[in-house]
């Protein structure tokens, strides 16, 4: 399970990451925006590739790939931490 | 973790809200009136209007007894005034022209004799829905006593998502070409989040197309509020009108909104209230009124005005049926709804919050009672797209067929214009309305269940509580407080008011 390093607030395009003191991080765009949304409702990793094929109108495989990659990035910029196995 | 809102969280108050206090802005009261009226006009739309008095013959005019005077309406011209008998007859002898009519009434009917903004309406080219209805799922997780949507029974199909992606495109590109600004999207259910992932899906990609397109979005739900912090949390987030339905107090609610175990689901549907309130979504609490809680209107809006905060009360009569009745609920009596809904009105406003009920909308003339025959889209989860969120079988056993369009497997949208277009001539044929002054505010109620085609031309119990509270709140707008609460207090005034049979005061349509 993974979940947020930082705040963050929903925007009108996405999700925009902010850490205390720091102020905005960057911005993280759709069909990413539905990935951190599900993250932080604390969706298993299945859960969430499924919502982010659907947003992105990908196939799975590419899901599995845009995801991996999505949290790999967010993982190296310590925007978010693993806490626990994925179901 | 602090869960941060600040970029949406700017206001409590939605941009609805705000839409419609704008709208009052423009239409406040003049000064310096006479017999005992307060007038207004309606400036906008200035471009739109008719120049000639004549074409008026239209209805356009009317008036209603009220507790010994008449209240002059006139809804095209954004007018409006309390006469006395004298002065109603003059303005009848007058109209259109009002040469002779003496100075003093002449101030009253200037609103009147202004030029009036044509009839509302849709024009007949081609599509521009206003409004996109996602049904996700008729499932639902609770079991309503007066729910006729098949509830906890319904069918548990989901809606595939992928079919309200391609109405969404379909949709956009339609508001792109006529230049839209804006996107509303309501969720309906049976309760959209027992399909929780697909609406979240549908959510997400209306936010995704409309930020590439360059039109905002305006999310809704209908939703009975029966789900955890985490959702309620979502909901927060990214919806800007939230309708949650809850029966004002929590013995009515566990009574007749009972999980399907039969446990009352009061408690939490009330922490999903306080979460919400909490945050910046425009929240309107749905109350269905049954001959149970009708006397109990103005304590449900001390109630939930005092333990919530809330932007809208929205009072709605029961719709009867084969449910409703075994469970021995039945409509109000619609003289004590009138009442309740008045003293519930003048309870909340004295905290900050509106009340409502559907078919009293004075705010601007329309000519459809809801979205249907606006071209208004609703996906339903079999694909089908109808005109009305209603299950077939209400509207087939009226002989309606409200369904115009299918998104396939596949992703292709087809519709049938041709279709489109008869519903929207159906909402145009109303012919009890005709003679009515809520005619372009009520506008027929539920084109279903109340004014379907062949209904009866006498005003029923819907009729009589619209007209009443119709002519109570142009009282209020008038300024005129007090007739309206004199209205309220006499049952004869309140009757006659209710069965006037002809309202129009258009020459030739005098009565």
């Amino acid at each position: 399970m993974w979940r947020p390093s930082v705040e963050w607030v929903v925007e009108r395009r996405g999700v925009t990451l902010l850490r205390p003191g720091e102020g905005v991080i960057c911005s993280v765009p759709y069909p990413y925006a539905a990935v951190w949304d599900g993250m932080v409702r604390g969706f298993d990793t299945r859960r969430m590739l499924r919502m982010l094929s659907w947003v992105a109108r990908v196939d799975e495989d590419e899901g599995r790939r845009m995801l991996a990659a999505c949290l790999g990035n967010w993982q190296e910029a310590r925007l978010i931490a693993e806490d626990g196995p994925s179901a | 973790m602090v869960r941060g809102r600040g970029v949406q969280a700017l206001s409590k108050a939605g941009e609805l809200k705000r839409r419609l206090q704008g709208r009052m802005q423009q239409r406040r009261p003049a000064t310096g009136s006479l017999f005992q009226a307060q007038q207004f006009l309606r400036r906008e739309r200035a471009d739109n209007m008719h120049e000639n008095d004549s074409q008026l013959c239209e209805p356009s005019v009317y008036a209603v007894p009220v507790a010994g005077r008449w209240l002059v309406h006139a809804p095209l011209h954004g007018g409006g005034a309390l006469v006395n008998r004298a002065s109603l007859e003059l303005i009848k002898r007058g109209y259109p022209s009002w040469i002779n009519a003496p100075e003093p009434l002449r101030e009253v009917i200037a609103p009147l004799r202004g030029p009036a903004i044509p009839p509302p309406s849709l024009p007949d080219d081609a599509p521009c829905p206003s409004l996109l209805v996602i049904v996700p799922t008729r499932a639902c997780n609770m079991k309503c006593v007066y729910c006729d949507f098949g509830g906890h029974e319904a069918g548990r199909a989901l809606l595939d998502p992928e079919r309200a992606f391609c109405v969404i495109d379909h949709v956009l590109t339609l508001l792109a070409h006529h230049g839209a600004p804006s996107l509303r999207v309501h969720f309906f259910g049976g309760e959209p989040f027992v399909a929780g992932d697909v609406t979240d899906a549908v959510v997400h990609y209306v936010r995704a197309q409309c930020g590439r397109a360059g039109i905002r979005p305006w999310l809704e739900v209908s939703t009975n509020g029966l789900f955890d912090a985490a959702r309620a949390a979502f909901v927060g987030d990214y919806f800007d009108t939230v309708v949650l339905s809850f029966d004002g107090e929590p013995a009515f609610q566990d009574r007749n909104r009972p999980s399907p175990d039969g446990g009352g689901s009061s408690e939490r549907v009330m922490d999903t209230i306080r979460a919400l309130s909490a945050t910046r979504v425009e929240l309107c609490i749905r109350v269905c009124v049954t001959n149970e809680n009708a006397a109990r209107m103005e304590d449900i809006a001390r109630f939930l005005c005092s333990s919530f905060d809330m932007d809208i009360i929205d009072f709605e009569v029961l719709a009867e049926n084969t449910l409703s009745s075994a469970a021995g609920l039945r409509a109000p009596d619609p003289f004590e709804f009138a009442r309740g809904f008045a003293a519930a009105s003048r309870c909340a406003a004295a905290r900050g919050v509106r009340v409502v009920t559907g078919a009293v909308d004075t705010l601007e003339p329309r000519h459809s009672f809801c979205p249907m025959g606006t071209d208004a889209l609703m996906l339903m989860p079999d694909g089908n797209l109808t005109a009305c969120y209603l299950t077939p079988d209400q509207w087939e056993c009226h002989g309606m067929d409200l369904t115009f369009g299918k998104v396939s497997h596949g992703g292709s949208v087809a519709l049938d214009f041709e279709k489109m277009k008869s519903v929207r001539d159906l909402v145009r044929r109303k012919p009890r309305c005709e003679r009515c002054f809520c005619r372009w505010s009520c506008a027929g109620g539920c084109h279903v269940h109340h004014s379907p085609p062949g209904s009866p031309l006498d005003y029923d119990d819907f009729c009589a509580q619209t007209r009443l509270l119709t002519a109570w709140r142009l009282l209020e707008e008038l300024g005129c407080r007090e007739t309206a609460d004199e209205l309220l207090r006499d049952e004869s005034a309140m009757r006659r008011l209710a069965h006037h049979v002809d309202d129009r005061i258009c020459e030739g349509d005098a009565r």
